[in-house]
């Protein structure tokens, strides 16, 4: 059972260790702020996520804690990717590398 | 604790902080500022991610605590300053 | 459900998020708890009406499919994105569609936005004063095909069928 556990535990690190470096290869590689953003999300949620799951198998933390952090980062990582996108679009950095856009531009202030 | 589990955390830790200092440098030359701001909010979920595998490597289970509270206020955060920025209008200049 | 009773259930989920927080069910630490929970029901602002107006049964078997469907959707979008990512050329076609929510609450319309942003690859920048969601995508061609309908199953779900002309509240 510890073995199993210890197990789960190794994939779930190395799955999202090549989460998080997937995540910084799209904010480097990817063309623009909105695409980057895409990128850039994910190690929130699945970087964070797969290293509390080993947490929990390795009885380190709580499950119901674990839960409960599980559920706030997946409530307030989006959040943030749109007040950055937002913002981005307010400052009027259009979507440089978009192939179609159907957002008019910015009101003027 | 199993040695492959142990020689797994110190390679994902390796790893991870190779990670946030390639994203140091790409924010430092950001194209503006919420490319920065991203990067910054980059670094911070790379750094909590350090601080979860630090806690399991060393078993001192108070620092996944330290972690998420950084996780917390990362997200506050972000929020305020691309409010902020949001609320300011167009940038000067080539940003 | 009169407001009392919501109230009720509000300080009960925040007392048992305390308890799972700090891991010890000690009286004392329960105690400070219920406080901590009466504090912060006293500072935050009102919450929006729920959106779902049907039977409690019906609702939590909605809210179930709706969470199913949407870590489905968050598992194979992940890895869409990754293929993407990874990809020696980087075949992206990044572009930002309109997309009609049709949401009638604005508890439906925040979920619904929620769960669009919460896919990777998916987007939502702006909310226009119509309820159009503005969605960058990662890949534009495919998302195209599938918005519309994404976003009318979510509403259905969200609100319960069909347009009763209901509005917000």
């Amino acid at each position: 059972m510890t073995a199993l556990l210890q197990g789960l535990a190794i994939v779930a690190i190395l799955v999202g260790t090549g989460f998080s470096v997937v995540a910084v290869a799209g904010y480097i590689r990817l063309p623009d702020v909105y695409c980057r953003l895409h990128a850039a999300g994910k190690v929130g949620v699945f970087g964070v996520t797969l290293l509390l799951v080993a947490s929990v198998a390795l009885g380190a933390q709580q499950p119901g804690k674990a839960v409960l952090l599980l559920l706030f980062l997946v409530l307030a990582g989006p959040a943030t990717s749109h007040a950055l996108a937002s913002a981005a679009y307010r400052m009027g950095l259009g979507p440089r590398a978009a192939r179609r856009n159907d957002l008019p531009p910015p009101p003027p202030r | 604790m199993n040695a492959a589990l142990q020689f797994t955390l110190q390679a994902a830790l390796a790893i991870h902080v190779l990670l946030i200092a390639v994203c140091v440098v790409r924010t430092w030359r950001g194209e503006n500022v919420v490319d920065r701001l991203l990067g910054a909010d980059l670094i911070g979920a790379l750094t909590v991610a350090v601080l979860v595998l630090l806690s399991l490597l060393r078993a001192t289970p108070m620092t996944i605590d330290i972690a998420l509270s950084i996780a917390a206020l990362g997200v506050i955060g972000t929020l305020a300053l691309a409010k902020h920025l949001a609320g300011r209008g167009r940038p000067e200049g080539g940003a | 459900m009169s407001r009392r009773l919501r109230l009720a259930a509000e300080w009960l989920a925040l007392l048992l998020a305390y308890a799972a927080l700090t891991g010890s069910a000690h009286p004392g630490n329960l105690a400070l708890g219920a406080l901590v929970a009466a504090g912060v029901l006293a500072l935050r602002p009102p919450l929006p009406q729920a959106p779902l107006r049907r039977g409690p049964a019906a609702a939590a078997l909605a809210a179930l499919r709706f969470a199913a469907r949407l870590a489905a959707d968050i598992v194979r979008c992940g890895i869409q994105v990754t293929a993407l990512v990874v990809h020696p050329r980087m075949p992206i076609r990044p572009g930002i569609l309109a997309v009609r929510s049709g949401c009638r609450t604005p508890a439906g319309l925040a979920l619904s936005a929620h769960a669009i942003t919460v896919t990777p690859g998916e987007l939502v920048v702006e909310i226009g004063r119509d309820g159009t969601f503005y969605v960058h995508c990662l890949d534009v061609e495919a998302s195209a095909r599938a918005a519309e309908a994404d976003q009318a199953r979510r509403c259905a779900l969200l609100e319960g069928p069909g347009g009763g002309g209901e509005d917000a509240r």
